[in-house]
């Protein structure tokens, strides 16, 4: 009589657990070719890289329903895409100047589209590798050669793909968190999700996601950059882009 | 004093009547914002946030490629949509823009500082021009009774109930939280109940703002049935309670009305001519095929294909864009199956697509014997209507890449490489320059494996 009882009440308290968790990355795969990299040898080595506008949603979870935040996701954008920057040049990485953010493609309505497409592409790509992460591990996703439409000069080894999707709570529902003992009403929580393609072939290179409940949104945040460092730990650093 | 088993109990009813007043109270305040709101509307501190994150959506929209630039199209789309509007629709905080989105997803939505979008896959689905104003018709009134703003009030009172009425659940026995769980059902029914009455509202008042245009309502009702014809498997069908109302009833109450309260016309209705509106929408159409390819609507990319070549069979551009639409076809019918239209057909389909990556549903159907067969024929058209259209313009660059692209397909290296190189030529600054220079090294690569073996 007492198991199921027992088992209820250790699965909600790893909820609990799971819940309050500041950090809490979920899974760093990467593609078998990238696995078995080595500078200089002749496995792939990424050295060359370019962060592509993050796609960056948040809400804010309060009594009366949720509501979105279109301006500080705006705002916070180009502070993920600056950790997300940072984090891959802590890792010896070259990141590129990006010529795909709006201002630069203003002007170019082809490439506009072309980065859009590639985006949606990816996207619907995502939510199958999000379903088995581990498959890219085994090589199985790709977006096809179509990347090379915004790798005209050759000169990109990879691109980076940042999905981030942010709840921060309201003092209204933070109050009624505490008063039902729910965390999840209480924190706020942002899920990262970065997806490395390869910039010659579409190949999926390496995705990982991080949870976190730190609230995201400062200027130069030092602390979202060691978050996201952590979730690349496993990726091979790359060698002085020089050598390309 | 209570004993202590009576306690619970007493609580239970507490929270009960508590769940139920608060239940009414909030209803009660959702049904007379309904009926109070399209009289006279007046800006509050949250519908002033809303509006700001509103206008930052659209500039999101513009940064991140989804509006459809080309300027034909939007000033025909704007030209219509301004049509309708009266000196009254001058409102505040409205700035009217009609625009067209990059989705092949057959849909139009507006927002409520103005800004009406109808994608590329409503463009390409409209038969005339009468029954795209009918979509504008329909997205001018929510604009213009502030449909976002009062169902987004409504939403943010029963949000707060439902708030409240789980509170009062989690802090009683079973009969309390499984009263408190009824009521929170019944607000989020209440929620999508209000969002179809504003639907239905505007069905009904765009039929009215059409039928004091040139333009007939009938035809409004013909872009819905439109609706029902479904070029693909349809995996996820009508909700059984959605925020719209069923495609069906919209036609009945729209032809209801029609028949009943319309007033009869004495001049001819305009925008009924297919050919002219093909015309204007040829361009767009041929865009939202590679749209539509690219979101795995081959189907719906092949019909498209076919009602353009129909309406002007002598186009280059029309007839590659329905060989690309052929060639991605594939191993697919180009319309659905009887066996793919049952239950157990679509259950099929739907885990394919959940489970599959796009390529890998066309390798697994292309496994068996049917869908061997059905690429054939496919890939045989397709270069039918590639070679068609190299034949009336010799210079169609997009037809040549297509034709290098369905070699390809086919293993046919060689030829493949001179349709590619044949592309190259004609279009040397062409911006997939570099992915085709990689195709045809592949390509020549296994020429020269062929010819080896071969020897």
């Amino acid at each position: 009589m007492n198991t199921p009882l027992s088992l209820a009440r250790f699965f909600l308290s790893l909820l609990f657990i799971i819940l309050l968790t500041p950090v809490l990355t979920m899974g760093q795969r990467l593609h078998p070719k990238l696995k078995e990299a080595k500078p200089g040898g002749d496995k792939l080595v990424i050295n060359r890289v370019v962060v592509l506008p993050a796609q960056v949603s948040l809400t804010k979870d309060g009594m009366k329903g949720s509501e979105p935040l279109e301006k500080e996701a705006a705002a916070a954008t180009p502070i993920i895409e600056n950790a997300v920057a940072k984090a891959l040049t802590a890792k010896k990485l070259t990141v590129l100047d990006s010529h795909f953010t709006p201002e630069a493609l203003q002007n170019d309505e082809k490439l506009k589209y072309a980065a859009a497409d590639l985006r949606r592409n990816y996207d619907e790509l995502l939510a199958k590798v999000t379903k088995k992460q581990k498959d890219v591990e085994k090589g199985r996703f790709s977006l096809g050669d179509q990347v090379l439409l915004l790798n005209q000069d050759d000169n990109i080894d990879a691109f980076i793909f940042v999905n981030a999707a942010g709840q921060r709570k309201s003092g209204g529902k933070k109050a009624l968190g505490w008063m039902m003992l729910d965390p999840s009403m209480i924190l706020p929580t942002y899920f990262i999700k970065i997806g490395i393609i390869d910039a010659r072939t579409g190949d999926a290179l390496a995705y990982t996601q991080v949870r976190t409940t730190y609230d995201i949104g400062k200027e130069d945040d030092k602390k979202l950059v060691d978050i996201l460092a952590g979730t690349l730990k496993k990726l091979p650093s790359g060698t002085p882009a020089e050598k390309k | 004093m209570y004993k202590h088993s009576q306690c619970p109990s007493l609580c239970n009813r507490l929270s009960l009547r508590l769940i139920t007043a608060l239940l009414s109270c909030f209803v009660l305040a959702g049904l007379a914002t309904a009926q109070t709101g399209q009289e006279s509307f007046s800006f509050g501190e949250v519908d002033l946030e809303l509006l700001e994150q509103v206008k930052q959506q659209d500039k999101r929209f513009e940064d991140q490629g989804l509006v459809y630039r080309e300027p034909q199209m939007n000033a025909y789309v704007d030209r219509l949509g301004r049509s309708l509007l009266k000196p009254e629709d001058q409102l505040e905080n409205i700035v009217w823009r009609f625009r067209v989105m990059r989705d092949p997803v057959v849909n139009a939505f507006a927002m409520p500082n103005g800004s009406i979008y109808v994608h590329t896959g409503l463009l390409a689905r409209m038969e005339n021009e009468a029954q795209l104003v009918g979509v504008l018709a329909h997205e001018i009134i929510h604009v213009r009774n502030r449909h976002t703003y009062l169902s987004y009030r409504s939403y943010r009172k029963k949000m707060l109930a439902i708030n409240l009425i789980g509170l009062a659940g989690a802090y009683t026995g079973m009969g309390g939280w499984g009263a408190s769980m009824v009521a929170q059902f019944m607000l989020g029914i209440s929620v999508i109940g209000y969002t179809r009455e504003l639907e239905k509202e505007a069905d009904l008042e765009g039929a009215q703002l059409m039928a004091a245009s040139p333009y007939d309502p009938k035809a409004m009702v013909a872009a819905f049935e439109s609706f029902l014809h479904k070029y693909e498997v349809d995996l996820h069908g009508e909700p059984f309670y959605g925020d719209h109302p069923k495609t069906k009833d919209r036609v009945a109450y729209l032809n209801e009305w029609i028949s009943k309260s319309a007033p009869k016309r004495e001049t001819e209705s305009a925008g009924l001519s297919k050919e002219d509106y093909l015309k204007n929408a040829s361009e767009v159409t041929r865009h939202d095929i590679q749209l539509a390819i690219d979101a795995g609507l081959y189907r719906t990319a092949t019909t498209l294909g076919k009602r353009l070549v129909a309406a002007q069979p002598e186009l280059a551009s029309n007839l590659t864009a329905l060989a690309d639409a052929y060639a991605a076809l594939g191993p697919r019918s180009p319309e659905p199956l009887a066996e793919e239209k049952t239950g157990q057909g679509k259950k099929e389909a739907r885990k394919r697509r959940n489970k599959l990556t796009l390529q890998e549903e066309e390798r697994t159907l292309a496994a068996t014997p049917a869908g061997k067969e059905r690429q054939t024929a496919n890939y045989a058209e397709a270069e039918k209507f590639y070679n068609r259209a190299t034949q009336l313009e010799s210079n169609y660059a997009l037809a040549w890449r297509g034709l290098g692209e369905l070699y390809e397909k086919q293993s046919r290296p060689q030829q493949s490489v001179e349709a590619y190189s044949k592309y190259l030529e004609l279009q040397p600054a062409a911006m997939d320059r570099l992915m085709i220079l990689r195709r045809v090294r592949a390509q020549e690569s296994k020429t020269a494996t062929n010819e080896k073996t071969d020897k």
